[in-house]
């Protein structure tokens, strides 16, 4: 390579490390956003476990469709509904965009381990996945239309209306949630029943949570009313308790896209630093020749 | 007697309230209904738009709620709700814009769904507004 053709390298790697570094601090700042709202989101995600757990322990007896796997809201005919095959339903959630190392490809990889073969009716949250299971032609709800980027609660709600609307309409009677988890620093791919509710699990979650806090262990109350009645009480939680959840995991999912791009903008940053470091040295190596070369051909010019 | 008891009031973006207080009053999904310390344990649904009245050291407060459900325990009472609001806090533009959107879409003829969902955003719009101008002067 010549000198000119070297710097010009520098310079576009240059105008790179320039993006990656831009990105590296807008990622640095959405996840300190998203700290934040996860934190808000905690103690209210918390209780409401805490409370479900209360309700289940106080009233074995609650039968809601919510629990029960073979029975829907609208449909009483139980022989019927047993015979009908199973209609899962998959959420998928993944980022807008890409250039966040292995983040939504993770995500990819397990959603589609838990399809196989199966005929699963997704809803992709963020492009990246969307555009992908589209392609790949999955059977994908094209009207389930969400950003990863910046969570809400409305969007939260709108989601579980539609999840809860499905259920309830016997259109689906199972529906699980893929997205990643962010533990600390550490990130991973979970994999979550959101209905029928897992009751085993969920108990064990809400026992595991509550031996981190003190006070807030659950007090049984064998007298317990509830206004109006247990089922509507339950009926009223359920889809506020999904729609916690599907909040938290959406304040999840963005605080681990954020972090994931952090990290790969970060690496890319330092590999330009490094190319720059090469090139440079190289650059000077070819200029410290020619120099010489032309000196030596002066020299030996002159000496004739 | 201490008459207090402890209230924890949370939504998924904040703690709202946190505290013991006298007598809290909340509008449940079957209305209006008033907590005194002693309180049997009881698991109530809350309205859909509702308002949440706190006294303490013998002064009242009013704050705007909507959804979620409240706790009630022995020692204490929790309040886990979507959205809560003091008055100064409510957003009158918003709730003027959202009371608008709701009318229209309720003149136009539209599934029950949306229909019902419709009168739900009028109901919470109206009552943010009503609360709001109550304490407007205050």
């Amino acid at each position: 390579m010549g000198k000119r053709d070297i710097a010009l390298r520098i310079k576009s790697v240059r105008e790179t490390r320039k993006i990656t570094r831009a990105m590296y601090l807008i990622s640095a700042s959405k996840f300190q956003k998203a700290k934040v709202m996860l934190d808000n989101v905690r103690p209210y995600y918390h209780k409401i476990q805490v409370t479900m757990k209360d309700i289940l322990l106080h009233s074995g007896e609650v039968t809601s469709y919510y629990i029960n796997n073979n029975k829907q809201k609208y449909n009483i005919d139980n022989k019927e509904e047993e015979q009908k095959p199973k209609k899962k339903c998959l959420i998928v959630v993944t980022g807008d965009k890409g250039l966040c190392g292995a983040y939504n490809h993770n995500v990819i990889k397990k959603a589609e381990e838990i399809i196989g073969g199966e005929k699963v009716n997704l809803m992709v949250v963020g492009e990246v996945g969307r555009r992908y299971f589209i392609k790949k032609g999955y059977d994908v709800d094209i009207e389930f239309l969400y950003t990863a980027q910046n969570p809400t609660t409305t969007a939260a709600g709108e989601i579980s209306d539609v999840i809860l609307n499905a259920y309830n309409r016997g259109l689906t009677n199972e529906i699980s949630i893929v997205y990643t988890e962010m533990e600390g620093l550490i990130q991973r791919v979970k994999v979550l029943r959101l209905l029928p509710l897992d009751i085993e699990n969920f108990m064990a979650l809400a026992s595991e949570r509550e031996e981190g806090t003190e006070n807030n262990g659950v007090q049984i109350d064998d007298d317990m009313i509830y206004e109006p009645s247990v089922t509507e009480v339950f009926d009223t939680l359920v889809p506020e308790y999904i729609k916690g959840l599907v909040y938290s995991i959406l304040v999840q999912a963005f605080a681990s896209e954020h972090f994931a791009r952090m990290m790969a903008m970060d690496g890319a940053t330092s590999n330009a630093d490094k190319m720059i470091n090469k090139l440079t040295l190289e650059y000077n190596k070819v200029r410290q020749a020619s120099i010489t070369q032309e000196i030596s051909e002066i020299i030996a010019g002159a000496s004739v | 007697m201490d008459k207090n008891f402890h209230l924890e009031v949370l939504t998924p973006h904040r703690k709202f309230y946190e505290g013991d207080v006298e007598e809290i009053i909340v509008t449940i999904t079957t209305g209006k209904i008033g907590i005194l310390k002693g309180h049997i344990p009881m698991t109530a649904a809350i309205a859909q738009a509702g308002t949440l009245q706190i006294k303490r050291d013998g002064q009242w407060r009013e704050a705007f709620i909507s959804g979620g459900f409240m706790e009630v325990k022995r020692v204490s009472v929790t309040i886990l709700s979507s959205a809560v609001e003091w008055p100064e806090e409510i957003d009158i533009a918003r709730a003027q814009a959202a009371k608008e959107r709701a009318e229209e879409k309720l003149r136009q003829k539209r599934s029950r769904q949306e229909h019902l969902l419709a009168e739900a955003a009028l109901k919470r719009a109206l009552m943010r507004l009503q609360i709001a101008s109550k304490y407007k002067n205050m």
